[in-house]
């Protein structure tokens, strides 16, 4: 029998393109868990051919992006149509195959008696497949998940503040107690929100209800999103996943969503049982933080629409802290952390767009040192 | 305060023990210190000191200064290596008396693959027998037998309707169950009493079955073997040990010409063999120490057990005369060590003679009672056999997966207006999967500029040939007159194919396939996946 070579796993450069807004790439971790690798059952000889046929795809690649004559083709040369045309268009086009989308989600109720039965036995159910699956996992939480309590958290937002979904759950799970119990408890509880973060996940093993099978379901949409990829985040929920009144249902739409968990993670706390559900449905609250390619690249747009923030200050009050300026700037979902906004504002004062110094309060603050026709003068140069 | 504490409860009688998890990862200095302290309060609050060591044995020594190792008065305490540990879980659950439950041979091989080649910790493997067990009581509709076999009540007909199954539906979805429509299409009554028969006589077999490897395992225990191994070869139901079960009847052949057969198959290979094997060469007291385990291990099977028995009371005898004689050698003259001579002959023959026995014994055991559960009469009710349901639920293999959803798209959204596409890119398909096709004709880079092109020349054309690394029909267009109504009928404006295009890559981000432009290369987005 021939030796059999350990799955090819792709070079560490996808663990840096994982985090591929320009956010900082987390710190080394264990090896990731073997769900992400591919497996190496090689029964019949046509599955050992597959799997050279993904690193053979991948050298093959570089060989041809290396070899052939890079077209010089911009994208102004496309010719995108005004920003907000584009946005009107997108908002407005016509689904694609609407009928089978919805008998294919039809199709996935004969699976929820499984789904109900898996996450009662106490695996966490991990939806995988492409199309947005959070229409499935709701419709799925509402019909057949009525007699337990359910949280969501979508985690495509941009952050999440983990430490108040904990005290949700735990609000609701205390709900859910007094509610078997039908009087009020003995000892008079502190309020969540004043509570560590140990207390509450002890408060959630606890062993209040032994012999009851109720249990709080968490569903995240999207555990691989933005909000929730830092390695403390999915940490934190794992401990949460692995209480013994919470069971999860997650998705997860990235191919690299693997990469999150270590072996620990995925077989102890989380308890992974995956399901292939692929919906085919739009990605739309998904992908509304990403920015249209054709729209203006994200530096320009960043750099137009933080001057018009600034410009929209009283002529007196030119200057902002920095701090406001960050504020401001993520509810228009200009940027995602402190380190895109860093990155922006030295490119700014590099070409001299801005400045900072100090106001009487002693903090740092950023100002444009043109008047407001300059800065009219001075967008279109941004902008090409 | 810990003292404080200490002395309030009254749990002064017991030491308060300190546990931490991995005492590599913790910093030196701190825990030298905190060993310090714990050494200063031992009077007042006694403590143990337990240390996880993820590496070696001496590792505290490198750890720690030699003044905090002077006050800890250290203790081993290993556990289990991994190998015992399953070794122990595959016995307890496939093998011993617990439980019916059992998986077929794809299935074994599958979790020892998976075991071996993915993960090797015990964890995993548990969690996937928890998951075939979940498996198997969601989908096998009969899978409440399992209960009625613990129940112990064999002698009569299971009672389905407590488990909310009509009789007549029980009895119609066990006869429909293929294992016993190959092996008894000649029986025409199907009533309770067949099925009751079906089951006592499934049951019997699974527990010879698990006597016989029981009896195999302790002959090679010593060898470093893995019992997973060794389940692996005796539930082959088209291994050499099962081609003597006839599958065409219940009835189990007797006769001595099968083994002939059965010796002359691969002698040297396997487990199974090498215990066969084992089994004639023991020297006599490793050979009585494993007919004593046989000894209560045959216990239901009052053929074998009462020959093991037999063995073991001459192997006892043969011990008693060694030692008798092994006393009189000190002080012997001539004759008598002649004498000593002829004895020691036949002690020697006597355990000639009793490892032959024994290793027919097990001949007979493999040849008779070794019948893989896939080669009985309705064995779908206790055995696992979806090993892809299983690989399915245990590894997502998400890269692949997400490429093979978007490239084979049909297989899941089973539309007309994509059916008989080919290898043709069809404007009726998902954008995402036009557009991720279309990029497999490009190197690691895309230049935004031609992907869209591509992808608009297939948004506006009705057909398209597509090949790797060709681009020659791109341009291709079907009869201008045809092509003049379709068009002006539904010829998609700018604005929304390139909304469509926007939107496709936006898709191809959610999922990690495309990467954003960056500022070094503005005009390309760099692809991330290259295909299944």
């Amino acid at each position: 029998r021939k030796a059999k070579l350990f799955p090819p796993v792709p070079p560490l450069s996808f663990l840096h393109s994982f985090w591929s807004d320009g956010e900082q790439t987390p710190e080394s971790r264990t090896f990731p868990s073997a769900a992400f690798c591919r497996p190496a059952m090689e029964i019949n000889d046509g599955e050992e051919e597959e799997e050279f046929e993904f690193s053979r795809n991948y050298f093959l690649a570089k060989e041809l992006g290396g070899s052939s004559k890079k077209s010089g083709r911009k994208i102004s040369d496309i010719d995108p149509v005004d920003e907000q045309e584009l946005r009107t268009a997108a908002n407005n086009l016509e689904p694609k195959h609407e009928r089978e989308v919805a008998s294919l989600m039809e199709s996935y109720k004969a699976s929820y008696p499984e789904w109900g039965f898996m996450l009662r036995t106490g695996f966490g159910l991990l939806m995988y497949g492409f199309g947005s699956k959070k229409a499935l996992i709701e419709d799925f939480a509402s019909t057949s998940l009525t007699e337990y309590s359910v949280v969501v958290i979508n985690g495509y937002v941009q952050s999440i503040n983990l430490k108040q979904v904990m005290v949700a759950i735990a609000e609701v799970w205390w709900d859910q107690l007094k509610a078997k119990r039908r009087n009020s408890p003995s000892q008079a509880q502190q309020p969540f929100n004043s509570r560590s973060i140990d207390d509450l996940l002890a408060f959630m093993d606890g062993q209040e209800a032994d012999d009851d099978k109720s249990f709080v379901c968490i569903i995240v949409n999207n555990i691989d999103g933005p909000g929730l990829r830092e390695p403390e985040s999915q940490h934190l929920l794992a401990r949460i996943a692995s209480c013994t009144h919470i069971r999860i249902i997650a998705s997860i739409d990235h191919v690299n969503a693997p990469l999150l968990w270590d072996k620990k993670m995925v077989h102890t706390q989380f308890n992974w049982y995956w399901y292939h559900v692929p919906t085919f449905a739009p990605y739309v609250v998904e992908g509304v933080f990403f920015p249209l390619i054709l729209a203006h690249s994200s530096t320009a747009q960043s750099a137009k629409t933080a001057a018009i923030v600034l410009q929209s200050l009283t002529p007196n009050a030119q200057s902002m802290p920095i701090e406001s300026l960050y504020a401001a700037s993520r509810e228009r979902f200009l940027v995602s952390s402190q380190v895109t906004l860093n990155s922006h504002l030295t490119e700014f004062k590099d070409h001299e767009l801005v400045r900072t110094r100090r106001n009487a309060d002693g903090q740092d603050c950023v100002y444009i040192p043109l008047a407001n026709d300059g800065l009219q003068k001075l967008l279109p140069e941004i902008n090409p | 305060m810990l003292a404080t504490w200490y002395k309030e409860q009254q749990n002064n009688d017991n030491p308060v023990v300190i546990i931490i998890d991995d005492m590599e990862r913790c910093c030196a200095s701190i825990l030298s210190e905190f060993i310090h302290m714990l050494s200063e309060w031992v009077l007042k609050v006694p403590a143990i000191l337990i240390m996880g060591v993820a590496t070696t044995v001496d590792a505290p020594r490198n750890v720690l200064p030699s003044n905090a190792l002077h006050r800890l008065h250290a203790r081993k305490f290993t556990f289990q290596s991994l190998p015992e540990k399953m070794n122990y879980v595959v016995e307890t659950a496939f093998v011993k008396q617990s439980s019916e439950f059992t998986i077929s041979h794809k299935t074994a091989v599958f979790m020892r693959n998976y075991f071996v080649h993915q993960n090797g910790s015990v964890t995993s493997f548990i969690r996937a027998l928890k998951i075939a067990c979940a498996q198997h009581f969601s989908t096998q509709p009969l899978c409440f037998i399992l209960h009625w076999f613990l129940r112990d009540e064999d002698n009569e007909v299971p009672q389905s309707h407590i488990y909310g199954l009509s009789q007549e539906r029980m009895l119609k979805l066990a006869f429909d169950l293929p294992s016993w429509k190959s092996t008894n299409n000649q029986i025409t009554q199907l009533s309770g009493e067949t099925l009751l028969d079906g089951l006592t006589q499934l049951k019997k077999l699974h527990k010879t079955w698990r006597m016989v490897v029981l009896c195999l395992y302790e002959a090679i225990k010593g060898e470093n073997v893995q019992l997973l191994d060794l389940m692996c070869e005796a539930l082959d139901p088209k291994g050499p040990f099962a081609s003597q079960f006839d599958i065409g009847s219940r009835v189990l052949p007797s006769d001595d010409s099968t083994s002939q057969k059965f010796h002359s198959l691969e002698k040297n290979k396997g487990l199974i063999n090498r215990a066969i094997r084992r089994v004639k060469e023991l020297p006599a007291n490793q050979l009585l120490v494993l007919m004593k385990a046989w000894e209560k291990h045959t216990v239901d099977v009052p053929e074998f057990h009462s020959e093991v028995k037999a063995l073991v009371l001459s192997l006892l005898k043969l011990e008693e005369n060694g030692e008798s004689l092994n006393q009189n050698k000190v002080e012997m003259t001539n004759t008598r060590k002649q004498a000593l001579r002829g004895h020691l002959n036949g002690a020697d023959k006597n355990l000639r003679v009793a490892n032959e026995k024994a290793s027919n014994l097990v001949d007979l055991m493999v040849r008779r009672y070794m019948c893989p559960v896939e080669c009985v009469a309705l064995h779908e009710v206790l055995c696992f056999d979806c090993v892809d349901q299983l690989q399915a639920a245990l590894i997502g293999d998400m890269r692949r997966r997400i490429q093979m959803d978007l490239q084979d798209f049909h297989a899941i959204i089973r539309c007309s207006c994509c059916s008989k596409r080919g290898s043709t890119i069809l404007p009726s398909m998902p954008d995402s999967s036009i557009m991720y096709t279309l990029a497999q004709e490009h190197g690691d880079v895309v230049n935004v500029h031609d992907w869209y092109q591509s992808f608009k020349s297939v948004v506006l054309s009705t057909h398209m040939v597509s090949k790797r690394g060709k681009s020659r029909s791109k341009q291709h267009s079907p009869t201008p007159k045809k092509r003049k109504t379709t068009s002006e009928l539904s010829q998609p404006s700018e604005a929304s194919i390139q909304a469509r295009f926007c939107k496709a890559i936006v898709e191809l981000q959610v999922t990690g396939l495309v990467r954003m432009p960056n500022r070094r290369r503005p005009d390309y987005l760099q692809r991330l996946a290259f295909g299944s």
